[in-house]
């Protein structure tokens, strides 16, 4: 493992990669932090600038992106009471009363010192838990793999749904019926594709993302512009108040920070959990251990209530990485988007990349630390600055984004046809949107569609076309029980809150 | 058949937030011609060029949308995709087709 380490660090640590963490998490900063857009339309907006790049760098440039946008998400939830990701709203609970004290400043440092803490500490986890689950992810099999991501799409759905699985579940199968557009691998058969020829390879993956996330967002923004729910209500921009933490709320931290870690971390390893619910557990522990007297404080500008879904917000990110990197299975939307990436680089995520390709697998870890600490440096003292940028006019940023998703069908294909299909699904995925139909679930299961479908079938040849597989291994059938105890128990949840 | 099916779906799994949307206060209209500047750009993208499509597309998107502080639009607009372009074709080596640079010599 220590060499593995040095690879990384070796890696990471050219100037070229050092240069694109921090541009990464300079950009994820500024586009995290507008109202609206998360992680998952940082990272789409950047694959057209990493097709320049080799895996290794491409990757960590995405990394520094994802870490950036989070951090900015808290941004503008502390001080606009506006998160632009669910992961950040259990940190508005008291990062914005914060801010409404006169305390921003503050607010904004302990959220920084937090999510660095969080990120360091499932850094270190993440070292020591990915090698060890990739030698145990050996053993997995095609069957398996079904399962696993049976697994996955149904607890992405039961998680990101907001009491709507059943939506949630339509947006799973759109997402595997678009996937399967295109060349059949298998026997050659073109699907789906109207007899239009530019459909043959299928539909890209950057294009879904780009309409569905990036596009869709924009639209959604324009569209309710006037919808009074959503006009921000602001903190002044100029006065953030000093960003110096004191002892008693240091110490404070330091109790918090290792156990919403521990939480975060776990979370985020879970296909389809992710940092909404780490932090919302997290704060939810948190209240429940401190004293009473700490206790009245939660709601009201607590330091462990901004202290603990920070953590966990950024330990989950780190957490979301291992099934990514060792199974090839993402278990969010935004490491499904860095699979793409990955796969569009050739680089087939899974046990063997650990062996194959050390130095992105290392450096994918190394560079995750590198950002960390690159956030805290370039954050902290710019915070007054950064905050300037939530009074970025909208009438700017929907003509740029739109700009930046076209332009990045545009070098990938230099097709027309690409362009209007990305205009028409952006347009279905707004309305889709408008409804509360959940998109990280449909991305979840576009990305996996293929290799589900791939995992099915040979599955199904080595068992002579019988579906006895899915219950012929101990593992398959334990994962496909604990998706049926998901599915069982979510149901159950409904009826309770429903009666 | 599907009837059943889907009607037995919805019994099982009910929806706990019922979206009502309120259809008057959204912006059809601006976010339709948005839409189909879009749908123009597209459409001439690959035929007069990246550096005049795009830097038209994003002029006339801040007009539409209700901005009036032309030197703004304009350096956000014009040099801001020509930075662009450089950034992309110039350091990144991205190829971008452009008969119009390529007409008037300035791109090869």
């Amino acid at each position: 493992m220590i060499e593995g380490i040095l690879i990384g660090l070796t890696t990471a640590l050219t100037f070229q990669n050092i240069l694109m963490v921090m541009v990464g998490c300079f950009f994820g900063t500024i586009i995290g932090m507008l109202p609206g857009l998360g992680p998952m339309t940082a990272i789409a907006l950047m694959i057209p600038i990493t097709y320049g790049f080799d895996p290794a760098t491409g990757l960590i440039l995405m990394a520094g992106v994802y870490y950036g946008a989070v951090f900015g998400g808290s941004t503008s939830s502390i001080l606009l009471n506006a998160p632009g990701v669910p992961g950040t709203v259990a940190t508005s609970f008291d990062g914005y009363p914060m801010a409404q004290q006169g305390k921003a400043g503050k607010a904004l440092a302990i959220a920084a010192w937090s999510s660095f803490a969080g990120g360091t500490l499932s850094a270190i986890y993440l070292l020591f838990m990915a090698p060890s689950l990739s030698k145990v992810s050996l053993s997995f099999r095609s069957p398996d793999y079904f399962a696993l991501m049976i697994l996955g799409l149904t607890a992405i759905a039961a998680f990101s749904s907001k009491g709507q699985f059943l939506k949630a579940m339509m947006m799973v199968v759109l997402g595997l019926m678009l996937a399967s557009v295109g060349q059949d691998s298998l026997s050659d058969i073109t699907r789906f594709t109207f007899n239009n020829m530019n459909l043959t390879d299928g539909i890209s993956f950057v294009l879904v993302v780009m309409a569905t996330f990036a596009m869709s967002e924009a639209l959604t923004i324009i569209l309710k512009r006037n919808d009074p729910t959503s006009a921000a209500k602001q903190v002044s921009l100029t006065e953030l108040g000093s960003i110096k933490i004191n002892k008693e709320e240091r110490t404070k931290m330091y109790k918090t920070i290792p156990r919403s870690s521990v939480i975060g971390f776990l979370i985020g390893v879970l296909p389809g959990a992710g940092a909404t619910i780490a932090s919302f557990l997290a704060y939810g522990m948190e209240r429940n251990v401190v004293s009473d007297e700490e206790k009245e404080k939660f709601g009201k500008g607590s330091v462990n209530g901004l202290s603990a879904p920070e953590t966990a917000n950024n330990a989950a990110c780190s957490g979301s990485f291992v099934p990514m990197l060792t199974l090839g299975i993402p278990g969010s939307g935004t490491t499904a988007v860095m699979l793409g990436a990955l796969l569009g680089f050739g680089v087939q995520p899974g046990p063997r990349l650990y062996m194959t390709n050390p130095e992105i697998f290392w450096s994918i870890i190394m560079s995750m630390y590198i950002g960390m600490v690159i956030l805290l440096i370039l954050n902290l003292p710019l915070i007054p600055y950064i905050a300037r940028i939530l009074a970025v006019p909208k009438n700017y940023l929907i003509p740029l984004i739109l700009f930046f998703s076209v332009t990045g069908i545009y070098v990938m294909s230099f097709n027309n046809f690409d362009i209007y299909l990305m205009i028409g699904i952006a347009v279905v995925a707004t309305f889709l949107r408008l409804y509360d139909f959940p998109m990280p679930p449909l991305i979840l299961a576009f990305v996996l569609g293929g290799l589900m479908e791939e995992n099915l079938r040979r599955s199904l040849l080595l068992s002579n076309g019988s579906w006895e597989f899915l219950w012929d291994r101990t593992l398959t059938a334990c994962i496909l029980a604990t998706t049926i105890l998901i599915v069982v128990w979510h149901i159950y949840k409904t009826f309770k809150k429903k009666n | 058949m599907q009837d059943y099916f889907f009607s037995g779906l919805k019994l099982i799994l009910p929806d706990l937030n019922t979206i009502k949307v309120e259809h008057k206060s959204l912006e059809y209209k601006k976010t339709g011609i948005l839409i189909l500047i879009a749908i123009i750009y597209g459409a001439t993208i690959l035929k007069v060029g990246y550096f005049l499509t795009t830097s038209l597309f994003l002029f006339v998107s801040y007009y539409f949308l209700g901005e009036r502080r032309w030197i703004l639009m304009f350096l956000l607009s014009f040099p801001f995709v020509a930075a662009f372009m450089y950034l992309l074709h110039g350091i990144l080596d991205i190829y971008l087709r452009d008969p119009f640079l390529q007409s008037i010599g300035v791109m090869g």
